[in-house]
């Protein structure tokens, strides 16, 4: 025993609590995980003055301690130790620090089928590392450097430091396990979004294959609409709710007659009003579903809905309409002018723009219809990383008409309220 | 002080080892990979001057503890100069000076590696 009234004694005492201490800040630092054990290695193994010893962690699963750090084994013997049925209670049991030659008779087995490992390791001492009665780890700790016995002190000190380790150890379990589950979850949560976007996908895709003319519409409508919600900033959730929005805003189309879809000549009143339900349809299609991502019902409701009030079916005006409506039906029109329909040929890009410069203030809001215009002249001028507009339309864009378009987009547009 | 560094003299028979910071973490551990480098080049005789190491802590004696078990498993000898009083202390009651004497200088170290065989 170190008699503490002694000066040596008091100094022995020190070092041992300096050692704690030092533990601790080892614990709690930011250092990785193979930092922490080892350098809890390295500081038990120098407060009781040994050469070699190794920090295990208990795998439950397989039944086996797995090296984490070992130190003063020459080379990289292979350091596993196992456990049979019996021995993890027996070590969960055990007392703080077990000496082997004194081991009770509960880990006579487990030592002599470890004998080679421990062995290598020169092991005097087993330090169970347990948390709540449960086995974390194991730590060994070889014969002691300067000859001699370990004494109750240096038993004592070990124990503590290991109920140190053993949290640490613990936490660290615990964090992985958490992780593994997050990364589990994460997985999961991607494939159901898969799912989920191809079952949209397969819905836009039956939308539109109603009509040979309409074909790729839908998703069209979609690449357009995210185009203009990311140029225009809109946070992550909006633009995705525009993809989606874009992808099922005639998703009420469903309920029209296939014959009027297609008819190639101007439709009757009753056809017309038949057509016109279509919104409304999908609404009522739409909202009956919860959605993660905005009120898509509303977006499929409103696409028809001009600024001015003078759409269909609500006859909303102006910043009453949802941003993401005005960027759905300028887009859908967008598509619908540069795409052939039944009832007439695609126009060129230019004469769309030229086309939605006379209805902006009417038809389309002027900050989504600019904001489009921008993206076409980045998209024709190289600027753009992920073009989404110019590769869709089915037009040859030489040198003489690139200028032309972007003299186009350059001459700003006048509409009702602006001076 | 800073990251812990380390100076190595080399004489016609023995190596220096010269410390520099603290040796309280596993930046210590290029004390023991340097002697093993030098115990494969031939050299049997080891000096280690703490002068710029105030600290060592018990990761530091563990890393020591490697060094002179090395070096005796090699058949040759070590001896620490330049060590605050109260490392002095802590290797003495740790057993280090069992194997690796501590001398107050330089000199002395010398005059003791060169005398032994």
């Amino acid at each position: 025993m170190i008699s503490p009234c002694s000066v040596a004694g008091v100094k022995k005492i020190m070092y041992a609590f300096s050692s704690l201490n030092d533990l601790g800040q080892v614990i709690t630092s930011n250092g990785s995980f193979a930092e922490v054990t080892k350098s809890g290695l390295y500081l038990m193994l120098g407060t009781v003055s040994a050469a070699q010893g190794a920090i295990f962690r208990y795998e439950e699963e397989h039944g086996r301690f797995v090296v984490l750090a070992h130190k003063g084994v020459d080379g990289a013997p292979h350091l596993g130790l196992s456990l049979y049925a019996g021995d993890a209670k027996a070590l969960v049991d055990a007392p703080g620090v077990v000496e082997n030659r004194r081991a009770s008779q509960a880990l006579t087995g487990f030592i002599s089928r470890n004998g080679d490992t421990l062995g290598a390791l020169q092991a005097a001492l087993l330090v169970p590392l347990r948390v709540g009665g449960n086995l974390v780890g194991l730590i060994t700790v070889g014969s002691r450097f300067s000859g001699g016995d370990y004494t109750d002190d240096d038993l004592q000190i070990l124990a503590m430091m290991s109920q140190q380790l053993s949290v640490g150890l613990s936490n660290h379990q615990l964090f992985q396990s958490l992780q593994k589950k997050a990364e589990e979850n994460r997985a999961l949560y991607e494939n159901l979004q898969d799912i989920y976007n191809d079952t949209v996908r397969a819905f836009a895709a039956a939308i539109d294959a109603k009509d040979r003319y309409t074909q790729g519409h839908s998703d069209r409508v979609a690449r357009y609409a995210v185009a203009i919600a990311e140029e225009l900033g809109l946070p992550q959730e909006e633009v995705e709710a525009l993809r989606l929005g874009g992808l099922l805003h005639d998703i009420g189309k469903i309920t029209v007659d296939t014959s009027i879809i297609r008819k190639d000549s101007v439709l009757t009143d009753r056809e017309l009003l038949e057509m016109h339900r279509h919104p409304t349809v999908g609404f009522d299609i739409l909202s009956k579903i919860n959605f993660p991502w905005g009120d898509l019902s509303a977006l499929t409701r409103h696409h028809h809905e001009k600024v001015d009030g003078k759409g269909y079916p609500d006859g909303i005006r102006g910043e009453d309409l949802l941003l993401g409506a005005r960027i759905i039906a300028l887009a859908d029109a967008f598509d619908a002018m540069t795409t052939d329909r039944p009832y007439r040929k695609q126009i060129s890009l230019r004469e769309t723009l030229r086309e939605i410069k006379r209805c902006v203030g009417t038809q389309f809001d002027p900050q989504v219809a600019r904001t489009l215009f921008q993206i076409i002249e980045k998209e024709l001028t190289g600027r753009s990383m992920k073009p989404a507009i110019i590769p869709s339309l089915r037009e040859n864009f030489d040198s003489q008409r690139i200028r032309e378009i972007l003299q186009e987009v350059h001459d700003d547009f006048c509409y009702p309220g602006i001076a | 002080m800073g990251q812990f560094q380390m100076d190595v003299k080399f004489d016609r028979d023995f190596v220096i080892f010269y410390t520099n910071g603290y040796i309280n973490d596993l930046g210590g551990e290029k004390i023991e990979r340097k002697c093993e480098d030098i115990l494969r080049e031939g050299y049997r005789k080891v000096i280690v001057n703490f002068s710029e190491s105030p600290i060592i802590n018990s990761i530091g004696i563990s890393i020591l503890i490697g060094l002179i078990d090395r070096v005796k498993r090699a058949k040759g000898s070590v001896c620490f100069t330049n060590l605050t009083l109260n490392n002095t202390e802590v290797f003495e009651f740790m057993g280090l000076t069992q194997y690796a004497p501590v001398f107050p200088n330089i000199e002395e170290a010398v005059r003791f590696t060169m005398g032994h065989a």
